[in-house]
């Protein structure tokens, strides 16, 4: 049975840089977890490759040994600090941190702000952050806030409707509240009812209730089995009566 | 849970960052080394205490079940495979911004699964391989297996970015 130092040396001879030791796990005997650390070549290939970690990991399950790589990626951790910088010097005010996610030269930004940041702030945020990430070709795929904003969407509305039909702005309004949105007013209801309808999602009866479009209930969809929405909306149904 | 909850510090993150404080300010290399790879092992529990907390609340049958070990491997399968079914049903009720908030999701689930895996690793490493040193010849604070404390620092407010991410996409399909 190979050793930790035995494995470390194995994996060298096959240039896969081990970062730190080998750790055995607890849990699953002969099992090791090894950090190795990746960088990318020109063509913006992993290095190593995982075809590579899985030949290694292969051979030394001939030995027994059950290998799980930990990839770590010391540039994009360079990456991150440097946007972090950038961004805490000129939005320290509105942002407590800002953390990278790096895959194909393609960046998720994760924004932790102090406070509610304003459309254009989050626009200056987006452009100081392309302008860095451009300089080593680097895109952005998309900026993520936490927030704590908690309406509905378009999906869950159109699913709430769809399972109390027809139904009316309080009722409607209730089961949104149930399911654990806010609701600003029933104002605010109206008119996102009302641009539901202006689309064709939501057709509103003469009696002033709502009902999806037969295009709204095709491209809703359904399934079979517990969770159907013809379960559901006859339950709901029930809980009605 | 609120999902205000997920934004702020635990009580664990308090209990790591005083532990790092004596872990510096001791004298002995001895004392130091135990209270080091204290400071990770409870940094390690803050995420984790976070990350149970905020994806107990996606499923009834969640609920006070989650294993450290399946943790990675959930979010990598059944996760993200129901934030894909939401990505599609957003994509058809042609609701963009919860087809875009899905996606974002869907990368969170792959960077919190990274994040889970290192973490539980040196937490394991902290815990039962006292061979493996707590570095301090490289400043600012110390390193374990190569790893500062100031990454591990980071793991809980990172954690409860891409908890946030997540609750909110799967409430905007499945609530």
């Amino acid at each position: 049975m190979l050793n930790s130092s035995e494995i470390t040396v194995f994996l060298q001879e096959k240039n896969i840089t081990v970062s730190g030791v080998p750790i055995k796990d607890k849990e699953v005997a002969n099992r090791f977890f090894i950090f190795t650390a990746v960088s990318r070549d020109s063509e913006n290939r992993q290095i190593p490759s995982n075809k590579k970690l899985d030949e290694a990991r292969l051979q030394l399950a001939e030995h027994s040994i059950v290998i799980e790589f930990l990839l770590t990626d010391p540039q994009s951790r360079d990456i991150e600090a440097g946007l972090r910088a950038t961004l805490l010097h000129s939005f320290g005010n509105d942002l407590r941190n800002i953390f990278l996610s790096l895959e194909n030269s393609k960046a998720s930004i994760w924004l932790d702000p102090k406070r509610s940041l304003e459309k254009g702030t989050l626009k200056l945020i987006e452009e100081k952050s392309q302008i860095f990430l451009k300089e080593l070709e680097i895109e952005i795929q998309s900026i993520s806030l936490t927030t704590n904003e908690n309406l509905p969407g378009l999906l869950i509305s159109l699913r709430a409707i769809r399972q109390t039909a027809p139904v009316d702005l309080p009722t409607l309004s209730q089961e949104l509240v149930r399911r654990g949105f806010t609701i600003p007013s029933e104002d605010w209801l109206r008119r996102k009812l009302d641009q539901m309808r202006k689309s064709g999602k939501v057709a509103r009866l003469e009696n002033g209730r709502y009902v999806l479009t037969l295009s709204s209930l095709r491209e809703l969809g359904t399934v079979k089995g517990r969770s159907s929405p013809d379960v559901q909306r006859m339950l709901a149904i029930a809980r009605g009566r | 849970m609120s999902t205000q909850a997920h934004l702020v510090d635990n009580n664990m993150e308090k209990v790591a960052r005083h532990l790092l404080d004596e872990a510096m300010l001791r004298e002995t290399s001895d004392e130091k080394d135990v209270f080091g790879r204290s400071v990770f092992n409870r940094y390690y529990y803050a995420t984790f205490l976070n990350v149970k907390e905020g994806l107990s609340g996606l499923k009834k049958e969640w609920e006070g079940n989650l294993a450290h070990a399946s943790i990675p491997e959930m979010l990598r399968g059944q996760i993200q495979s129901e934030l894909k079914r939401g990505l599609a049903k957003a994509k058809r009720a042609s609701d963009s911004e919860v087809a875009s908030l899905c996606s974002r999701a869907i990368t969170a689930t792959k960077s919190l699964a990274t994040l889970m895996e290192v973490g539980r690793t040196l937490r394991v490493t902290a815990d039962y391989h006292p061979e493996v040193a707590i570095d301090f010849s490289i400043g600012p604070y110390f390193h374990l297996n190569e790893f500062s404390v100031e990454d591990a620092k980071s793991w809980a407010p990172r954690a409860r970015i891409f908890v946030n991410t997540i609750s909110h996409a799967w409430k905007q399909v499945y609530a």
